[in-house]
């Protein structure tokens, strides 16, 4: 998930000026999340409201409003996220103290989304991330508790929770656990789109439940792909089309994608292409490298592969390092 | 080190004219006797104070408050400079500092950080309980001023008040500031249950899961206390803030009388704490002049002194519990200051000497009442 969020963040960077540095926006964007992270830390919801309200302006510097938004996300989320050697009293705590957010802030979206958010995270502690078999029963039983708990929230606040995308991408998270079906993952999704069409985390949100893993098949994928294009395709062309596939292969597909599922490289490479005209970094070129080359398109790989600074493994798959060994010795081949 | 507040009582103007006349009495004995040892101690103290009195650069502090604050403490050290020297006087003329391991520097520095904790204990009266409350207890400078000096989050205060109420709250400080060396009368008198002790009782119903209307923790202090069981005792400096806000916000506050009693908790709770000191020296062990149960952290700032104790048994007659109700603390070196931010450091060896006490007549009583009953004891620690 990493390498995607890192690519998300290239992705969107790709519409900014030229002269602004990735780096700096990197260490903008940590910033952020460690602002927002360190405020719910610390039980501060003024300032994550002051925080999580950036998104909305336009004159913040150099991070899209998108950006700022899923750093904030991303912070908020790392606070949930302590499932190693956690007990439920740190997220009984969590669920009680983003109640008594609702209760004492009763308009504010953020306070709503982030108790649909604190449900989940206490769902999923009981859960754990092992495979399903390791999961004791009585588990599974808190596991749907905290679940359903958080459905019916969002049931009952539908109109503060729905009513802005942040509770929206962790409303499709709920569902997701609950075993909906992808496309009413991805029509909520939509929903979101049309109050926020800049929250890439909606289209990220359905990905998962589209690869067979999870229940779904390339062929529904890859009509989720090309609708997505299709609505985001005055934002980003076909940019959207090599980011979701490339998600996919992080779900899922790896490198088999071009195998296993129905996605295009002269589509996707398009898609690179798009980014790299906007912004050429070193980050980008690995992995559209890494993609050449497991759509054995070589003159490509070999032509992003010469404009490498240095390899970024990150870039490279699950087994990044020896990936780029591989696929840089096909390459250097007769 | 922590900050804040006051109270100007009748008497104050009084006292401070009496206080002035008394460090100006040790001036002049101080010139007198200056030596060259003297000149280093104080400018040692007077370099000490000026350190812990900058602003951090990035704090955010308004220009115009940061402008009359930078003039606040030139004051501040320069009336200081001779106080100093009456207090290396004072320390050099009493026989009964020769016992003590620590140096003068030491002792001096003792005396110091008293005087930070009476700044902070007395009442800055020049705004409401309720202004002064609502202006510290902000969780933002638990966290993100955590290592800016006490002062410097005492002026955060004062700049969360109205901008038309901030004039009178830095006269208010600048007297406080001026009471510094002098005899304080009528300190408020320290509540019998602290901020942490009655955390403490409450953490132990949250553990049980009998919590009733106790409100949520944010969750550094959730982990920290109900996943990880720290003791509160053990939390850094800003856990043990983030604490006093947590517990502030469980306090029933409806009438000018809570707000007062809140507030006096507060600043109690925010007392500067020295076993911190302590264990940055290094925890030194006792030599085998000190009784086994002494705190080390006692005996190591020369405390002695009597402790009362309520103490409660069952109706069974069996020990239940025990409160620390009175302190007549002595610290060697502290000379006449009443000593604040040591007056704690034998309680906890007051409470385990209650703990083991045999009260076998008292147990009877109880027993034959059917009834739990309370008593009073004393409990001396004596350091030669």
């Amino acid at each position: 998930m990493l390498k995607l969020n890192t690519f998300l963040l290239t992705f969107v960077l790709g519409w900014l000026p030229l002269q602004i540095q990735a780096q700096d926006v990197a260490a903008q964007e940590k910033v952020l999340r460690d602002q927002a992270a360190e405020a719910l830390w610390w039980g501060d919801f003024p300032e994550l409201e002051r925080l999580f309200a950036l998104h909305r302006q336009n004159d913040t510097g150099p991070l899209t409003p998108y950006v700022r938004l899923r750093a904030v996300r991303e912070g908020i989320g790392s606070v949930f996220r302590k499932h190693k050697d956690t007990g439920d009293r740190y997220y009984e705590e969590l669920d009680r103290l983003t109640f008594e957010w609702v209760k004492q802030y009763p308009t504010s979206h953020l306070a709503h989304a982030l108790h649909v958010r604190a449900l989940y995270a206490r769902a999923w502690a009981y859960r754990g991330s092992g495979y399903n078999n390791a999961v004791p029963p009585k588990a599974w039983e808190d596991y749907y508790k905290h679940l359903g708990r958080a459905q019916d929230f969002v049931k009952l606040k539908a109109a503060i929770v729905l009513g802005e995308s942040t509770g929206i991408v962790y409303t499709q998270m709920v569902g997701r656990a609950l075993g909906w079906k992808s496309q009413q993952i991805w029509s909520l999704g939509k929903e979101g789109l049309k109050l926020n069409p800049d929250d890439l985390g909606l289209y990220e949100e359905a990905i998962p439940s589209m690869v067979p893993k999870w229940g779904g098949n390339s062929r529904d994928l890859d009509k989720f792909v090309r609708e997505a294009v299709e609505i985001s395709g005055q934002q980003f062309g076909l940019g959207m089309y090599a980011f979701l596939y490339a998600q996919a292969a992080d779900s899922q597909y790896e490198h088999e994608l071009f195998e296993d599922s129905l996605a295009d490289w002269s589509k996707m490479k398009v898609g690179w292409q798009d980014l790299l005209k906007y912004e050429d970094t070193n980050k980008s070129r690995n992995q559209f490298a890494y993609f050449a080359c497991i759509a054995k398109d070589k003159p490509t790989l070999i032509e992003q592969l010469a404009k490498i600074d240095q390899p970024d493994y990150k870039g490279w798959g699950s087994n990044g390092a020896r990936t780029y060994e591989t696929c840089k010795r096909w390459a250097m081949a007769t | 080190m922590g900050s804040y507040s006051m109270s100007f009582s009748g008497g104050m103007v009084l006292r401070y004219v009496l206080g002035a006349v008394l460090c100006s009495f040790f001036l002049n004995v101080a010139v007198a006797s200056t030596t060259s040892e003297d000149e280093e101690l104080v400018t040692h103290l007077q370099a000490e104070l000026a350190a812990g009195l900058v602003l951090p650069s990035e704090f955010p502090i308004d220009a115009s408050l940061a402008s009359i604050v930078r003039n606040l403490w030139s004051e501040h050290l320069a009336r200081m400079k001779p106080v100093f020297f009456a207090w290396v006087a004072q320390d050099r003329a009493d026989p009964e500092l020769s016992t003590i391991p620590l140096s003068r520097l030491h002792r001096l520095r003792m005396r110091t950080l008293n005087e930070y904790a009476l700044w902070q204990l007395e009442n800055n009266d020049a705004m409401p309980d309720t202004a002064w409350l609502n202006a510290s207890a902000q969780i933002r400078h638990c966290y993100q001023f955590k290592s800016a000096p006490a002062f410097a989050q005492r002026m955060l205060a004062i700049q969360s008040l109205p901008v038309e109420h901030r004039q009178a709250a830095i006269d208010g400080e600048r007297r406080l500031l001026q009471r510094w060396g002098t005899v304080r009368a009528n300190l408020p008198i320290r509540p019998v249950v602290s901020v942490k002790r009655e955390v403490a009782d409450v953490l132990k119903l949250i553990m049980a899961d009998t919590r009733t209307s106790i409100p949520a923790m944010p969750p550094a202090l959730a982990m920290a206390l109900l996943n990880d069981v720290k003791s509160v005792q053990s939390l850094g400096a800003d856990a043990s803030c983030a604490l006093k806000l947590w517990w502030l916000k469980s306090q029933k506050i409806d009438s000018p009388e809570a707000v007062a009693g809140a507030w006096l908790r507060w600043r109690y709770a925010s007392l500067p704490d020295v076993q911190d000191w302590y264990a940055n020296s290094g925890s030194p062990k006792a030599d085998a002049s000190i009784p086994t149960d002494y705190p080390l952290s006692a005996a190591f700032f020369g405390v002695s002194g009597v402790l009362t104790l309520e103490i409660t048994l069952n109706k069974n007659g069996e020990f239940s519990r025990a409160v620390v109700v009175k302190r007549a603390i002595h610290v060697k070196g502290l000379q006449s200051s009443q000593p604040i931010a040591f007056e704690t450091l034998l309680d906890d060896a007051a409470l385990a000497r209650a703990a083991q006490a045999n009260y076998a007549e008292l147990g009877q009583v109880a027993k034959s009442k059917g009834e739990a009953v309370r008593a009073s004891q004393s409990f001396q620690f004596v350091l030669h």
